[in-house]
């Protein structure tokens, strides 16, 4: 197995099993990179560029390019979150209530650090590991490793949505399903054409700008990203 | 030329839309004449005359056409009303990008990757018309608002994800496989899944109800609308391009027929017991989403016709409805028993139930038509089915019952109050008229009052409506075979 293929797999992991956005969110930038060289290795898109001796596709260049910027979008997101903004725009009513959600939000961030919290993405890991080995037996669609990759992308990213605590973790478990489509797309549709590439490109940043802007309603709203105050 | 045009001409209004979004008014009517310029240049186009675009072969065929009307004329019908009615800032211009995504959907139809994406990025465009507030609002999003918008994220996008993996599925499948072995029905399972979520098929409904209950009427409507016209185009068409699925597939179509129909039975349960009339005709659309689902795996033309055109008059009758809530909400007249919504606002509350009798195919309406025809498509599959459409549409008639007789006798005096419920009539941009003199807005009370028209005129004289539906089936391949 390759090793673009094998970074695939521990950068999905550790996206499901970790909390913190300072760590996940490098590790997708990373994600996207071994996504690339994956699709260079496999040689399925006709190169048309050299970098640096190597022959790479126009289209693995702008699946770079979005992955980069879908990652670097959640980061000004989550950096932004440590200011308050508009707040002179808004009426009593309003200032009252977050004055009450950021009094849950400070209670809820000084909860100390339990290693239970992290047991059941550990279990949910070892669900993916066991299914992606499965499931490649079951319906083989590409060849083993895509099928061992795009199967574990695509079952991590459903995993990290069911799991998630936050707004922005739940972004990248969708990141990661999108991500487990182009790469199907991308190596097994038995005719690859350029515009789809590029419409995938396109909806991994709109999905980034979506999540984001929600973040900002969210954490203006109730400063914080827990989903678990927004369902309450 | 035109084809460009159609898709073009929407993107440079909407940006237009969104540096004027300040002037709400100039660019809703700019929004509204942008999509009646679609309506004209979709209809300059003839039929089957397909043109390559930058290596995109690009056509409308009749079943297209039809539903981009559909979607447009809600178009149209939405940003007119939102004129006088409460809207967030962004509704233009994103309803704008909406529609030209909806007709470059419907033009690249045959490319059913491409399209499936761009219905993605619509859902996801529609995700930040759900949430959007009106410009220098004071007040903060609900998070139940938040919530809906995150749910009907996820699903869309799960749902777009499902339909590619079975697309790429279809195109390795190679026809005439060991039926033991064959991979049709695992394929036809995933495009269940994708499209139940896109067209909120029991049990995968939820952000249908949540939607029309939380966000404002006018953007629920028209989400609704754009999303179910195009799911059902999109199933269509991986019917008529991947026609491996139907030939090979009798028990897997008999499977989705079954489950179109308990999907209609259990929604319209659910709806009877709903306490908050916006979630019982959430419940109601999606009773009707299973019963679009059931005449298409008929693949029959009885069916397909009902399907399409429940589908059709769904349209109109939610449009019809939310104009009409989003007039009570102005109003102040939630919880108001239906004598004084009648007395304070006649046209919203006649807009109320006469599109309800309209969504649940009450006679004399429209969507009585459809409801005979999906009767004789499920006569021709069994009792079972005839049993089950005869109950969907009796429990539909006990929820709008049950939501009448409460509206009828209003509040109980005795009774606490509610809880108030924040809604983008609130605000105070839209709470400026004084209770006893506000009147109706008279071009929000005519379109009702024209969907309405609409919807009983082809109830009485369907024929015209029928023939072209008619039309439009016959250019299946499948259905042609079959």
């Amino acid at each position: 197995m390759s090793i673009s293929a094998i970074g695939m797999i521990v950068c999905a992991s550790l996206i499901l099993l970790l909390r913190d956005w300072r760590l996940t969110l490098p590790i997708l930038a990373l994600h996207y990179l071994c996504l690339a060289a994956f699709l260079v290795r496999q040689g399925l898109i006709t190169a048309d560029l050299h970098v640096a001796g190597i022959g790479i596709g126009t289209p693995i260049i702008a699946k770079c390019i979005a992955g980069g910027a879908a990652t670097l979008i959640l980061a000004v997101t989550a950096l932004t979150f440590s200011r308050d903004y508009g707040l002179e725009h808004l009426d009593e009513f309003s200032l009252t209530e977050l004055r009450r959600a950021a009094r849950r939000a400070q209670q809820q961030a000084a909860r100390p650090f339990r290693p239970t919290d992290y047991l059941l993405p550990a279990v949910t890991l070892l669900l993916v590991a066991l299914a992606s080995i499965a499931l490649p037996l079951l319906y083989p669609v590409g060849g083993p490793q895509v099928d061992l990759v795009w199967y574990w992308l695509g079952l991590s990213g459903l995993f990290t949505l069911a799991i998630a605590g936050d707004l922005l973790k739940a972004g990248n478990g969708l990141l990661l399903i999108v991500s487990s489509a182009d790469l199907l797309y991308t190596s097994a549709a038995s005719s690859l054409q350029v515009f789809p590439l590029l419409l995938i490109d396109v909806t991994t940043i709109v999905l980034a700008l979506t999540i984001a802007y929600l973040s900002g309603l969210m954490y203006a709203r109730l400063k914080t990203l827990d989903l678990e105050s927004l369902f309450q | 030329m035109t084809y460009l045009l159609l898709i073009a001409l929407p993107i440079a209004l909407a940006a237009a839309c969104f540096l004027l979004r300040q002037r709400s008014r100039l660019v809703l009517a700019v929004a509204a004449i942008s999509a009646m310029a679609q309506i004209g240049l979709s209809h300059a186009i003839a039929d089957g005359t397909p043109s390559r675009l930058i290596g995109l072969t690009m056509s409308l065929d009749p079943l297209g056409r039809l539903v981009l009307d559909a979607i447009l004329i809600a178009g149209v019908v939405v940003f007119l009303a939102a004129i006088w009615l409460p809207h967030g800032e962004q509704l233009a211009p994103i309803g704008t990008l909406m529609l030209s995504l909806a007709a470059a959907t419907v033009l690249l139809i045959q490319q059913p990757y491409l399209a499936t994406l761009l219905l993605v990025i619509t859902a996801l465009l529609a995700v930040l018309a759900i949430v959007d507030l009106p410009a220098e609002s004071s007040a903060l999003v609900s998070p139940r608002l938040i919530a809906t918008a995150l749910k009907f994220l996820v699903l869309m996008l799960l749902a777009g994800v499902f339909v590619t993996i079975s697309l790429v599925l279809v195109g390795l499948y190679r026809p005439g496989a060991d039926p033991a072995t064959s991979p049709a029905r695992f394929i036809l399972a995933l495009l269940v899944i994708g499209f139940g979520l896109r067209l909120a098929l029991a049990p995968l409904h939820v952000w249908l109800p949540d939607l029309l209950d939380d966000a404002a009427p006018l953007v629920a409507a028209f989400a609704i609308a754009l999303n179910s016209a195009l799911g059902l185009l999109l199933l269509v068409s991986a019917l008529q391009f991947f026609p491996t699925l139907v030939f090979e597939n009798e028990r897997g179509l008999g499977a989705l027929s079954a489950l179109g129909m308990g999907s209609a039975v259990l929604s319209a349960a659910l709806a009877v017991g709903q306490e908050r009339m916006r979630r019982a005709f959430g419940y109601l659309c999606v009773a009707n989403a299973g019963l679009i689902v059931f005449g298409t795996a008929t693949i029959s033309v009885t069916g397909i016709s009902g399907g399409l055109l429940l589908a059709l008059h769904q349209i109109l009758a939610l449009t019809a409805i939310c104009i009409a809530l989003a007039l009570i909400d102005t109003a102040d007249l939630r919880g108001a028993a239906l004598n004084a919504l009648a007395r304070r606002s006649p046209v919203a509350a006649i807009g109320l139930l006469a599109g309800v009798a309209a969504l649940i195919g009450l006679p004399p309406f429209g969507g009585f038509a459809a409801w005979l025809l999906l009767l004789s498509a499920a006569a021709a599959r069994g009792p079972a089915f005839v049993v089950g459409l005869i109950l969907t549409a009796l429990l539909g008639i006990v929820a709008v019952g049950r939501i009448g007789y409460q509206r009828l006798l209003g509040p109980d005096e005795d009774a606490p109050p509610p809880p108030p419920e924040l809604r983008i009539g609130d605000l105070p941009e839209f709470a400026q008229r004084p209770p006893a003199t506000w009147r109706e807005p008279l071009l929000p009370a005519l379109l009702v009052v024209l969907l309405l028209g609409v919807s009983l005129a082809s109830g009485i004289y369907p024929q015209p409506v029928l023939d072209i539906i008619a039309r439009a089936i016959r250019s299946l391949t499948f259905v042609r075979v079959l």
